[in-house]
C-alpha cells in the first residue's frame, strides 16, 4: 500500500512538472476510482463522463500544489472529483427546486430526486479507520447516516429531508450537532 | 465565529451547502488560509470514508474514449498559456473585436466601441465577487463597489484556466456581444449561454459559438453586477428542454468595463 501511495505522490510530482507521459499513468492507476466516485455521487454516466475530463484537467493544472501535507494523493484527487461533482448536482438542485414550483419541467425534476432517493445502503468498512469509525459510532444513527449519504452518495439537506420524512431545519441541525461531535472526537 | 467555520467547513466537505453557500465557501478558500487549512483538515479527515469497500458504485472502468478527449484539453490549454498570458490573450481578442468593428452592427455598440474595455478576471477576483454575501450567519468582510452605469464586461472562465468566453454587456440597449475564445464545442454538442439573476432560475439566451462572435439581446430587471453568466455543454442544437442538462463549462460574473 505504502509504495502505492509513493508511486502517484511521484507521478503527481512528475505531472506538475508537464510530464504527460506520467499524467497518463497516473489516469491509468486512479481513473477508475475517480469514475466510480463521480457515477455513485451523479448517477449520470454522461455527467459523470463530462465531470471526469474537468477533474483531470484541473489535476493537471493543480498539480504542482500537491503535497504530502494535502493527505494522500488518492484522497486528494477524490476530494477534487467531489467537489466537482457536488458542486453540478447543487446547481442542478436549485433549478429542481425552482422548477418544481413553477410545474415546468417538473417530470423531470422528480424523476431526478426519486433516482437519487432510491434506497442506499449506508455503511462504513471496519478498521479503515480506526478514529474515524470509532467517532462515527458516537453520533446518533440518523446523523450519522445523513453525514454518510451526503459524503458518500452526494445527498443535499433537501434530499436527506424528504428521505426522513422530516423539515430541512431539522437536517440542518442534525448534521450541525453530528460535525459538532465529529470535530470534538477527531480532535481528541 | 470559530465553531461557525469549522461548522461551514465541514458542511462543504460533506456536500450539503447550497450552490450559493458553495459559491461563497469556495471563495473563502481562496482568500483565507485558515478557513483553507479547516477544508483540508475535514478533507483529510473523512478521507477514509472513499476507501469503504461497500460503496456501490467503488471502482468503474471510464470509456477509453475518454482518455482521448482530456489529452485533446491539454493541447488546448498548452497552446493558450493559461496563467501568465491570459490577460494578453484577452487583449489581443479585444483588439481583434474592435477591428471587426463592421461586422458588430448595433448602433450602441459601435458608438461605444472605444469604451468597451476587456477586464482579465483571475480566478481570485472572481472569488472575490461573491464575498460580501451572508455565509451561514457570518457576515464575510468584503462589500461589493457601488455600480457604474453603463457597460459591462464578463469573462467566462473555466476554473483556474484560459478564458472561454468574452462577453461585452451594454446594459443600456441590453445587448451581448459574445466572442468565443475556447475551441469549437466537440461534434454533436453545442455551448449554451444563460443568464442567471438572483433568485431566478437560469434563463437561456441562445446556443453559441458557432461563430466567434455572436450577438444576443436579452431581458432583465437587475442591474449588471447582479448577473453572471454560464456557459453549458449541451446536445447539438441546445438543452431540449430548457433546462440546462449539460455541464457548467465557463461561468463569470460581470465587471464595470470602464
Amino acid at each position: 500500500m505504502t509504495s502505492d501511495h509513493d508511486n502517484l505522490a511521484l507521478l503527481i510530482r512528475e505531472t506538475a512538472s508537464g510530464d504527460r507521459t506520467a499524467f497518463q499513468a497516473l489516469y491509468k492507476k486512479t481513473s477508475a476510482k475517480l469514475f466510480g466516485t463521480l457515477l455513485r455521487i451523479l448517477k449520470r454516466e454522461e455527467l459523470a463522463e463530462d465531470v471526469l475530463q474537468e477533474v483531470y484537467v484541473l489535476i493537471w493544472e493543480r498539480a504542482a500544489s500537491y503535497s504530502a501535507e494535502r493527505g494522500r494523493p488518492m484522497s486528494w484527487m477524490i476530494a477534487i472529483a467531489r467537489n466537482k461533482a457536488i458542486d453540478l448536482l447543487r446547481r442542478q438542485e436549485e433549478r429542481v427546486v425552482k422548477l418544481s414550483v413553477n410545474e415546468e419541467g417538473a417530470g423531470e425534476g422528480a424523476a431526478l430526486l426519486e433516482a437519487r432517493l432510491s434506497e442506499e445502503r449506508v455503511g462504513l468498512e471496519p478498521s479503515q479507520s480506526m478514529t474515524l469509525e470509532y467517532c462515527l459510532t458516537e453520533i446518533e444513527e440518523t446523523s450519522r447516516e445523513c453525514v454518510l449519504l451526503a459524503y458518500q452518495y452526494g445527498y443535499s439537506r433537501e434530499e436527506l429531508a424528504s428521505r426522513y420524512e422530516v423539515p430541512t431545519g431539522t437536517v440542518k441541525s442534525w448534521l450541525r450537532r453530528a460535525l459538532q461531535r465529529l470535530k470534538d472526537c477527531l480532535e481528541r | 465565529m470559530e465553531d461557525e467555520l469549522h461548522h461551514i467547513a465541514g458542511e462543504y466537505v460533506i456536500g450539503t451547502l447550497s450552490a450559493e453557500e458553495r459559491a461563497k465557501a469556495e471563495a473563502l478558500i481562496g482568500t483565507d488560509a485558515r478557513f483553507a487549512a479547516l477544508v483540508e483538515a475535514w478533507e483529510r479527515h473523512l478521507a477514509p470514508l472513499d476507501e469503504d469497500q461497500q460503496l456501490t458504485p467503488n471502482e468503474v472502468q471510464p470509456p477509453e474514449h475518454l482518455w482521448q478527449k482530456i489529452h485533446a484539453r491539454l493541447d488546448q490549454l498548452t497552446s493558450h498559456q493559461p496563467t501568465a498570458a491570459a490577460p494578453k490573450l484577452l487583449t489581443e481578442a479585444n483588439d481583434n473585436l474592435d477591428q471587426r468593428q463592421s461586422s458588430i452592427s448595433t448602433d450602441s455598440l459601435r458608438r461605444s466601441r472605444n469604451r468597451w474595455r476587456a477586464a482579465a478576471i483571475g480566478a481570485a477576483a472572481l472569488a472575490a465577487a461573491f464575498i460580501g454575501l451572508q455565509a451561514g450567519g457570518i457576515m464575510l468582510p468584503f462589500a461589493p463597489k457601488p455600480e457604474p452605469a453603463g457597460r459591462f464586461v464578463a469573462v467566462l472562465n473555466p476554473q483556474g484556466s484560459s478564458p472561454g468566453f468574452l462577453i461585452r454587456v451594454d446594459i443600456g440597449t441590453r445587448r451581448l456581444a459574445v466572442e468565443r475564445l475556447a475551441n469549437q464545442a466537440p461534434d454533436g454538442k453545442d455551448y449554451e449561454l444563460w443568464l442567471i439573476e438572483p433568485d431566478a432560475k437560469p434563463k437561456s439566451l441562445n446556443v453559441v459559438g458557432r461563430d466567434k462572435v455572436q450577438q444576443v439581446s436579452f431581458r432583465s430587471e437587475h442591474e449588471g453586477q447582479a448577473l453572471q453568466f454560464a456557459v453549458t455543454l449541451e446536445p447539438e442544437g441546445g438543452s431540449p428542454s430548457g433546462v440546462a442538462t449539460g455541464p457548467i463549462v465557463f461561468s463569470g460574473q460581470l465587471l464595470p468595463a470602464e
